[in-house]
């Protein structure tokens, strides 16, 4: 026995070593210091890795009082990355699952840029929309508002040209500026604005069906347009080759008049067609000009807001920033 | 010997015969419309080499041809497409974007800017 007391003592002492040294390496996560990685991680700017942390939090503390915040930030930081379907998917499930938090409003703004950045307007409006019918916030119905009529005259001619967008965005956008409650209207100081967007109906613009009718004469809708070194080219070459036509068949040579005739046609054609689209075209940029310089107008008197998307100190990220 | 201008009648029968049967085979079947580009495509290949890169606008002439057939068929193509021939490097250079490839300015004036305010494609 006595021979036996080392041995145990020995195999005592082998048990023992081994847990007291993995006890060392054993790490317990608790869901704070999970979600202070993601929002370091997410800090730090490292979008992807902070996603991933994320997402072990919500995964591994389903029930705790932080994963809705988790996971809409899950969507931003997909988002930040560009991985924008990931982010639209986590958004989506956060305006759906969690339409109690206070977490919705921020996904849905937040989806509504998404859209608006992977060139899908129509899209980011209908989010906004949807939104509005869904809020009884007043700031949010606001803010939601407030920024549906700058998507809307931002992207109208985008907008306008989709067969997906049956109205008329710019006076869409004047309805939402005027759904803004009176303190919303202070806030976003909207009123100038307001009043000069009604400008926008005076705007001087071509008729396109005078252009078209003036095209008859080759480059005289172009000349409506003022676009006179179009309309010289188009007058030259159109009636050139009218004339280079009219002598062949003169000649005899009604195989080559016939064939300049054929082409004749097409550039005839051409010039109404370039001149009613001149008039669309110079339309189009007048309107542009018009909403760039009101967006301009807005920005520099009142450098309150920024359209800029950016991360603010405790992770959140708004469309926006509005500064009292 | 016929009169002149029933000479002029004669000539310009075949000519809308073949504009308007272009219209309906358009119409009816768009895919017709891949045969022209391979015209372009002899255009581009033989003689654009021969006669130098010279278009000022982009995407270029012969692109913007091909591309306007493939999207509308080819009789609006076709009207399209000359009207940017008349169109280049003409008053488009100032009321466009300017693009810089390979060093050089081009007139940014693709299809969508021209068929914007009638085509949903």
């Amino acid at each position: 026995m006595k021979k036996k007391l080392p041995v145990i003592f020995l195999l005592w002492i082998f048990l023992l070593f081994p847990i007291n040294g993995f006890s060392k390496d054993v790490v317990i996560v608790d869901a704070l210091r999970q979600y202070q990685l993601a929002q370091t991680l997410f800090e730090e700017k490292d979008f992807s890795a902070a996603a991933y942390e994320y997402i072990r939090f919500f995964h591994l503390f389903p029930n705790h009082e932080k994963v809705a915040g988790a996971k809409y930030q899950t969507g931003i930081c997909f988002f930040y990355a560009g991985r924008f379907e990931d982010a639209g998917r986590h958004l989506e499930k956060i305006a759906s699952d969690f339409s109690d938090s206070g977490f919705a409003p921020d996904a849905m703004f937040t989806l509504s840029e998404l859209y608006v950045t992977t060139d899908d307007p129509g899209k980011a409006a209908s989010v906004l929309r949807d939104l509005l019918t869904l809020t009884q916030n007043t700031s949010v119905h606001d803010r939601a508002c407030f920024m549906l009529g700058w998507l809307l005259l931002d992207k109208a001619d985008v907008l306008k040209s989709r067969s997906d967008y049956k109205v008329y965005p710019v006076r869409e956008a004047e309805k939402y500026f005027s759904m803004i409650s009176s303190e919303g209207k202070k806030k976003y100081r909207i009123e100038d604005s307001m009043r000069s967007l009604e400008k926008i109906r005076h705007l001087k613009k071509k008729s396109p069906a005078v252009a078209g009718v003036l095209s008859i004469i080759p480059g005289g809708g172009f000349l409506y347009c003022g676009r006179y070194r179009d309309a010289l080219i188009s007058f030259l070459l159109n009636s050139s080759l009218i004339l280079a036509a009219y002598q062949s068949f003169e000649n005899d040579n009604n195989f080559l008049g016939g064939a300049i005739s054929f082409v004749e046609a097409g550039f005839y054609t051409g010039n109404i067609y370039g001149s009613v689209s001149s008039a669309h075209k110079y339309n189009k940029q007048k309107q542009k000009e018009f909403i760039d310089n009101l967006k301009q107008e807005y920005l520099t008197n009142q450098d309150k807001i920024s359209f800029q998307t950016g991360l603010i100190n405790n992770g959140v990220a708004l469309m926006f920033k509005y500064n009292f | 010997m016929l009169p002149r201008y029933n000479r002029c009648s004669i000539a310009w029968g075949p000519i809308v015969f073949i504009l308007i049967s272009a219209s309906l085979v358009c119409a009816q079947e768009k895919a017709q419309s891949n045969y022209f580009p391979d015209v372009i495509h002899f255009y581009q290949e033989y003689i654009s080499p021969v006669d130098g890169d010279r278009c000022s606008m982009y995407p270029s002439c012969s692109i913007y041809f091909e591309k306007s057939v493939k999207k509308h068929g080819l009789l609006t193509g076709w009207i399209m497409g000359l009207d940017r021939l008349v169109r280049c490097g003409g008053d488009e250079v100032k009321n466009s974007f300017p693009v810089w490839i390979d060093g050089r300015k081009h007139t940014y004036d693709p299809v969508e800017n021209n068929d914007f305010w009638w085509s949903d494609k």
